[in-house]
């Protein structure tokens, strides 16, 4: 396997490297086979989270009112939102494309650290472990942010669950701590900081606040822990909850940054590559990045908006979450006039980041609502807020991963995925994102609170809009792994005639 | 006109918005919106949404409709950059030539930093307006505590009445003190754009001035094991007049009266009657006449003494001891009479003959 004609190992631009763990998968420590693996994984739970989600979709359309149906409800939320966070969303984009990608970026030939690399994945493995056992013993129903006082009185899973964060979040830690020495030590070949590329730059943003904000979530999810087995009382006094959620959006809020840092490294990347500045970087784009992750660590204040004493500090958290859409602007004039200055072709590759960039948009201003003290204070627990994290999560981040996906096949096997279906399933993907999660802004506008099976909001037309764009989401995904998948099983066939003559 | 109303002028006056789906119609519900829409020519065609979104989520205080401007302007603004964005995506792969080699200009870099901070601080300083508006209570404010306890929501009143239905005067503030429970809840009114989140075993205020009279839907927005009809009340905002009146009827009669007197009123305003007559006919309940005069046989078998004790408790619990040949049907009224109306009661029956 650790031939140059290997899937993991061909790359055409690069000299092939051995396994340094010998001939298994599972054990080595290039970072191309690193990639296929968490590809392999992360796919997986791709497909998990989204049957997950279409009986989510489905339940409330169909049956509700017994106990035993909310019941189900809470534990089809509560996985389908612990599978999507902790192993789709968080390291899809590092795990895969980052993977791949970085060192090639950098010059070098490997991570920094590939033993860390590969106990990197080894941990998001052992944390899978554990998710299963919550699956199947008795499914979480606590939500995947184990919001309290539910998390200290359910019976369900919420030790596994938490046990599995643990290793999954380890791995993060690990992975991003990896990601931020490579950049760091690239730069010994008399290259400098204003040499690196845009996509070292967002891809090591992202990985250095996983490696800082994790102990937080594994600290907080200790604490809770302990609480439940008797041994503390930390959040047992009044504002319990609002504690333990400071603690918990100490760590999601910047978790979601380094989601959309990360997204925002591949968008750059596609289109630094159709426009005129393939791996370059511009000091707007860099400082807007460096923005974007300062105020990351700053913001998590606003998901308690209302719940403390101090309208000051909801007025300040607020003022800081605006802030932050700043940058997010002026990276999108740097990639519109970097395309104009280039002769971008309509590519499957750019069309999945436009559609990530365009999600991005309506998200992050779908976000400014949230974090108005106004209009926030009516719309938090509504599923107005569901339908924001799924336009960043789903559009923004699954987006900017198919583009990437769709940018690295030809140099993965040489040959490109087939252009006209990937451009109608991007088509299908746009569609089927907005069709999917607007309907969700509309009815949180008018109350519907999220994580209920009682459809509240007058209009149950709107879920239905809501399922047919789940349903052209899942066809577009499954679309492009078709696609992807018939252009590697052609392109093994043709190597395998190849070494044949 | 201001900032906001240019927008929603300008919105109005797209040829799509008088067409727009009616998945859009909550949104165009703002009074602003409803006068930009009357100010032009589409204005008959555009009337069927904003009806509609009207119906769906009405404006019922003072608040919905500065946030609805608020939510408005940034709505706008959102599906302009989206379309803006997309747009130059397009035309970028769309167009016939490649464009000149170089650099962004600073200026742009510049300028877009500036706009987007400006843009910024609109939004901000909108919505921190009606932030700002929520946090102080107006002096005159009618109280009610706020609680949502084991069975559900209780609303307190000044007079010490206890409900699970809430009752507002139209265009008078209200005073909400709530009440931390064992679990966070949060006392969400749709239609006022009111949500108040109180985490465990916490104060918190917060006030509403109605403005439409009606039957509104409070309901708590936070995850939670109980039934879901548990998290539900009703919320009555009295027309004109309505609520005096309503307050009077809960209030009871004057306390100082005599006791048979006070009792006789109670009788008469309390809602006693629906099921209790004084002239011997028979309804759901047992008949007030010759209450002292006829034996008391209990459902058990027992045989109660006709004493104050006996009545008062049949008034504040009155599944402890239910007479035979009649349903255990009958509500507690614990914590909804005084005390001396209770008293007022059981002289009042005890003078029947």
């Amino acid at each position: 396997m650790n031939s140059s004609h290997s899937i993991g190992s061909t790359n055409p631009g690069a000299a092939a490297k051995p396994s340094v763990g010998g001939e298994l998968w599972l054990f080595t420590q290039d970072h191309r086979r690193l990639a296929w693996m968490y590809a392999i994984v992360i796919g997986l739970s791709l497909v998990v989270g989204t049957v997950l989600a279409v009986g989510l979709g489905l339940q409330p359309l169909t049956g509700r009112g017994t106990a035993a149906d909310a019941e189900s409800y809470r534990r089809l939320y509560s996985m389908h939102g612990l599978v999507m966070v902790f192993l789709v969303a968080l390291p899809a984009l590092p795990g895969i494309v980052g993977n791949w990608l970085l060192p090639e970026r950098l010059g070098v030939d490997e991570m920094a650290w590939p033993r860390m690399n590969l106990l990197a994945f080894q941990l998001l493995l052992v944390g899978c472990v554990f998710f299963l056992v919550a699956f199947f013993a008795t499914p979480l129903d606590t939500g995947w942010d184990f919001a309290l006082p539910y998390a200290l009185k359910s019976n369900s899973s919420v030790a596994w669950g938490m046990l599995g964060i643990v290793f999954v979040g380890a791995s993060f830690a690990t992975s991003g701590a990896n990601i931020v020495a490579t950049v760091i030590t690239s730069r010994g070949n008399g290259r400098c900081w204003s040499d690196l590329p845009f996509f070292a730059w967002a891809m090591g943003a992202a990985g250095l606040i996983q490696a800082i904000v994790t102990p937080v979530l594994l600290t907080a999810l200790a604490l809770l822990f302990a609480q439940r087995e008797g041994a503390s009382d930390v959040f047992a006094s009044s504002g319990a909850d609002v504690r333990f959620d400071q603690w918990f959006w100490f760590w999601a809020h910047p978790a979601l940054a380094s989601m959309l840092l990360a997204a925002i490294a591949v968008i750059g990347d596609v289109v630094g590559e159709h426009g005129d500045r393939p791996r370059g970087a511009s000091r707007a784009s860099v400082l807007s990045v460096m923005a974007i992750t300062v105020f990351a660590f700053a913001g998590w204040g606003i998901h308690v908006l209302g719940r403390t004493d101090s309208a000051a500090c909801d007025t300040a958290f607020s003022a800081l979450v605006l802030a932050s859409g700043v940058p997010l602007i002026i990276l999108i004039v740097d990639w519109v006039t970097t395309l104009e200055r280039g002769e971008a072709r309509a590519t499957t590759a750019l069309g999945y980041a436009a559609t990530s960039v365009v999600a991005l948009t309506v998200g992050g201003m779908a976000g400014v609502f949230l974090a108005v003290p106004g209009t926030g204070a009516h719309l938090q627990n509504t599923s107005f807020s569901t339908g924001v994290l799924h336009f960043l999560v789903v559009g923004g981040v699954l987006g900017a991963l198919l583009s990437g996906v769709h940018q690295l096949w030809p140099r993965w096997l040489g040959v490109a995925a087939r252009e006209g279906w990937g451009k109608f399933g991007c088509f299908l993907f746009f569609v089927g994102v907005n069709l999917a999660f607007v309907p969700l802004c509309v009815r949180g506008y008018l109350g519907q609170p999220r994580r209920t099976l009682e459809v509240v909001a007058a209009d149950e037309r709107l879920g239905w809009y809501a399922v047919l764009g789940a349903v052209l989401i899942i066809g577009a995904l499954t679309l492009a792994a078709w696609n992807l998948v018939a252009t590697l099983l052609d392109s093994r066939a043709t190597l395998a005639k190849k070494e044949a003559d | 006109m201001n900032f906001l109303a240019l927008i929603q002028a300008a919105a109005a006056t797209a040829p799509a918005a008088a067409q727009a789906p009616a998945s859009q119609a909550p949104i165009a519900q703002g009074t602003a919106a409803q006068a930009a829409v009357s100010q032009i020519t589409s204005a008959d065609a555009a009337e069927p949404v904003v009806q509609a979104a009207k119906e769906l989520l009405p404006q019922a205080s003072t608040f919905a409709a500065s946030i609805d401007d608020s939510f408005l302007l940034i709505l706008w603004f959102a599906v302009f950059l989206s379309i803006v964005v997309a747009g130059a995506f397009a035309i970028m792969v769309l167009r016939p030539s490649a464009g000149t080699a170089g650099s962004t200009s600073r200026a742009l870099y510049r300028w877009s930093a500036v706009g987007a901070f400006a843009l910024v601080a609109v939004f901000f300083v909108q919505g921190a307006r009606v932030w700002a508006d929520m946090q102080v209570v107006p002096r005159g404010a009618v109280p009610v505590r706020v609680a949502l306890e084991e069975k559900g929501w209780s609303f307190t009143y000044p007079n010490g009445y206890v409900t699970n239905e809430l009752h507002l005067p139209i265009d008078r503030a209200v005073k909400f003190m709530f009440q931390g429970a064992s679990e966070p809840y949060t006392f969400a009114v749709p239609a006022f754009r009111l949500q108040v989140a109180v985490p465990v075993g916490t104060r918190r205020d917060a006030w509403v001035e109605p403005t439409l009279a009606g039957e509104w839907e409070v309901r708590s927005t936070v995850p939670s094991l109980r039934k879901a009809e548990e998290l539900v009340a009703l919320a009555t905002v009295h027309a004109e007049g309505g609520y005096e009146k309503w307050y009077q009827d809960i209030s009871g009669p004057p306390l100082d009266l005599p006791p048979v007197e006070l009792g006789q009123r109670s009788y008469q305003m309390r809602g006693c009657t629906q099921c209790h007559t004084v002239d011997g006919a028979k309804l759901v309940g047992p008949t007030f006449k010759g209450f002292l005069a006829r034996e008391h046989r209990m459902k058990d078998g027992s045989v109660v003494d006709p004493s104050d004790d006996y009545i008062k408790e049949s008034i504040l619990d009155p599944q402890a001891k239910v007479v035979e040949g009649f349903e255990p049907v009958m509500p507690s009224f614990k914590g909804r009479l005084h005390e001396l109306e209770v008293a007022g009661l059981a002289a009042y029956i005890k003078s029947l003959q």
